[in-house]
């Protein structure tokens, strides 16, 4: 295991980060060098509450195995394609990745839910082709995944996959099999939704072939009331951590979709009225690749806000009968990919 | 919530639970597996075992879907239905009808047809499935107890004219009127009556006309208070899915517009305005009006379709002094997760609502 591994990425109760952080521990080669009775005093904590933090960075550190540079290579060699060559340009080359969190947020209407079946359908697509070639569970939290319109998309991927087969191969996927192989669950609220999760890793182990999670959306059953706004924090949190355990360790590409919400007097303009991410900072800050859809005149664009390995950008997308597309090159468009400096 | 004590668990697992604080299927949930199995001194398969039986306990009391369907599976079961207007125009340009198990919002200014439309589908949710019906009866929750009665009969005679398999049907006997005058009334209704008239009655159809009236209160009482009007707003968001998912019946709101005359002003100058609320709301706007769907951004997160009616041309015509009614008016489906964005025109007769060939 990584020594060097920094202390906040364990999942310890941030109180107990935080006092670590004050008395100086930083990684996990620190916690190493002491015992549980000097750990006790600098902390001013029981000598067992010392204990059981020295023993979940062991168990935590036991999770961690080390991977080569050609293994790492070979799983990246796999990713979800949008179909749309910007946007894949955008997050990181060629779609979305295996192992990680991609966070889409954005209003209602820009494109969410289309975006998250295409990923299902496309997830799919054979590794002779260079796909994924996996299964894909849909969590819907807003009723939103409607079959009919899978069809459609799964049509259109298998039009797109047949035109590039030049019909040496038979055919790469047919649509009963790509329909088969989307898990559907639906989650009414948050603690269906957390039920979900927490036997997701049950779910997974028998379904090996599964390479793709959609909530669509993560947003919507945390936006109910509730009474205590810590306790929303802590269980965002906690499936922000949840679902980044599964994503690695089943190497799975685990897709949030988001909603925006609105934010009064945002940069000193206390009359301008600004669109933010749902959820709150902390949760978004969990998220290592974020990508903001939006809306400009009756044109669709998705904003890099933060990767894991690509510089922030925004690019156009269009969505037609089959799914998610580039844009033709003549469309009057001033700008159609531009790099932000 | 659903308690834990009344749950089967194996000896060991009942034993900790009782030692612990853990009184619902919430206080469960709320821990991630490690936390579990330190604060209830189990192991890993033992917490497992815990949250498998939690699992199975709440399936019998909820929708959840567990173990999942494959989307083969729901395509065969024809989990999602279309209602027809009764007009094949107006269901093309909406995507085929009004989807089961969604919410519609139907927006628009006062007269251009949000109820009539309403009131149409209340009889074509009466048809048997094969002309586009659900084959059930239809529950109209208003908050102005105004159902208009004598439109409402006026239509029967002519759908009963067009559909003879209707003729032998008391068409009024199948609709359900429930007035929700404020809010703490629609509250107790969502809640309580409406699960029980649903599921007594074979009801296929739930119309709110109109969701803003209640809301509005927010914005007038003294002390405004949109933190809260979100928040019962989402709770309302997640009752109607659910009843909608539990009966295989779409829910269709009505929703009044407000003026935005910022937007008009509202230039697009630099680069960040797109995260601007009002460049989003632009995209809302038909044609050169000003008017933009209430109750704001927190509602259109919620609903999974809308459906905007719009009379353009009514103000030209109201300085010519004529009288605007038979002027076409615009329905447009602005948002849906089954079909594009499209436009159309329409008129209204005795008989109905109907979208004009081109």
């Amino acid at each position: 295991m990584s020594n060097a591994r920094p202390i906040s990425s364990i999942n310890l109760n941030p109180s107990v980060q935080k006092k670590l952080r004050e008395a100086g521990y930083k990684t996990v080669q620190d916690l190493k060098e002491t015992t549980p009775v000097l750990l006790s005093k600098e902390l001013d904590i029981s000598n067992q509450e010392a204990q059981m933090i020295l023993q979940q960075v062991t168990e935590s550190g036991e999770r961690v195995s080390s991977v080569s540079v050609s293994e790492v290579a070979q799983k990246q060699k796999f990713m979800i394609t949008t179909f749309c060559h910007g946007l894949d340009m955008l997050i990181g080359g060629r779609g979305i990745a295996l192992g990680q969190i991609t966070e889409f947020c954005g209003v209602p209407g820009v494109g969410k839910t289309q975006l998250g079946i295409q990923l299902s359908v496309n997830v799919q697509i054979p590794r002779s082709m260079s796909g994924a070639e996996g299964e894909a569970i849909y969590i819907d939290t807003e009723g939103s995944f409607i079959v009919q319109r899978v069809v459609e998309i799964a049509n259109g991927t298998i039009e797109k996959l047949n035109e590039s087969s030049d019909g040496k191969n038979d055919l790469p996927l047919d649509l009963e099999t790509v329909l088969s192989r989307i898990h559907y669950f639906r989650a009414h609220d948050y603690i269906e939704l957390l039920a979900l999760i927490k036997i997701m890793d049950q779910f997974l182990k028998e379904h090996r072939t599964v390479k793709l999670i959609v909530i669509d959306s993560i947003a919507f059953p945390f936006r109910q009331n509730f009474s205590d706004m810590m306790l929303r924090t802590r269980l965002l949190n906690m499936i922000a951590q949840d679902l980044a355990i599964i994503a690695e360790s089943f190497e799975i590409a685990v897709v949030l979709l988001n909603q925006m919400t609105t934010r009064f007097g945002n940069s000193g303009n206390s009359d301008k009225v600004t669109l933010v991410p749902a959820l709150g900072d902390s949760f978004n800050n969990k998220c290592p690749n974020q990508i903001i859809l939006y809306w400009r005149e009756d044109m669709r664009f998705a904003h890099l806000v933060k990767s894991a390995s690509s510089q922030e950008a925004t690019v156009q997308y269009q969505i037609t009968t089959s799914g998610i597309r580039d844009c033709p090159s003549n469309w009057p468009i001033r700008k159609r990919y531009r790099e932000d400096d | 919530m659903e308690k834990l004590h009344s749950m089967l668990f194996r000896p060991k697992i009942a034993e900790a639970l009782r030692c612990s604080n853990f009184e619902t299927v919430a206080d469960i949930l709320h821990h991630n597996k490690n936390d579990l199995a330190k604060r209830l001194k189990l192991s890993g398969k033992e917490v497992s075992e815990l949250v498998n039986t939690i699992m199975q306990e709440i399936k019998m009391s909820r929708l959840i879907s567990y173990p999942p369907k494959n989307a083969l599976m729901l395509l065969k079961e024809g989990t999602h239905r279309m209602l027809s207007t009764g007009d094949n125009q107006i269901d093309k340009i909406i995507g085929g009808g009004i989807l089961s198990r969604a919410i519609t919002e139907i927006v628009g200014e006062s007269s251009v047809g949000k109820t009539q439309l309403c009131l149409q589908l209340c009889l074509t949710v009466q048809l048997p499935e094969e002309l586009g019906g659900l084959n059930g009866g239809a529950v109209y929750i208003s908050t102005e107890g105004n159902f208009h009665l004598k439109r409402y009969y006026q239509m029967v005679s002519s759908f009963q004219q067009k559909y003879s398999s209707l003729r032998d049907i008391d068409l009024a006997k199948n609709v359900h009127c429930v007035t929700v005058p404020d809010l703490e009334t629609q509250r107790n209704v969502l809640r309580h009556q409406l699960p029980v008239l649903l599921s007594r009655n074979n009801i296929r159809l739930v119309i709110i006309d109109s969701v803003t009236a209640n809301f509005r209160t927010f914005e007038t009482s003294e002390f405004p208070n949109f933190r809260q009007r979100a928040s019962e707003i989402c709770q309302l968001g997640i009752q109607l899915k659910e009843i909608s998912d539990r009966f295989n019946a779409p829910i269709v709101c009505v929703n009044q517009v407000s003026d935005n005359f910022a937007i008009e002003d509202f230039e697009e100058c630099d680069d960040d305005a797109h995260y601007e609320y009002n460049c989003y709301q632009r995209q809302l706007l038909i044609g050169n009006g000003t008017k933009i769907p209430a109750l704001g951004l927190t509602w259109s997160n919620i609903i999974n379709i809308r459906i905007m009616l719009s009379r353009p041309k009514r103000i030209l015509t109201e300085e010519d002094g004529s009288a605007g009614d038979n002027d076409p008016r615009t329905i447009a489906l602005l948002m849906a997760p089954h079909a594009q964005r499209r436009f159309g025109e329409y008129y209204i007769d005795r008989h109905g609502i109907h979208g004009l060939v081109n």
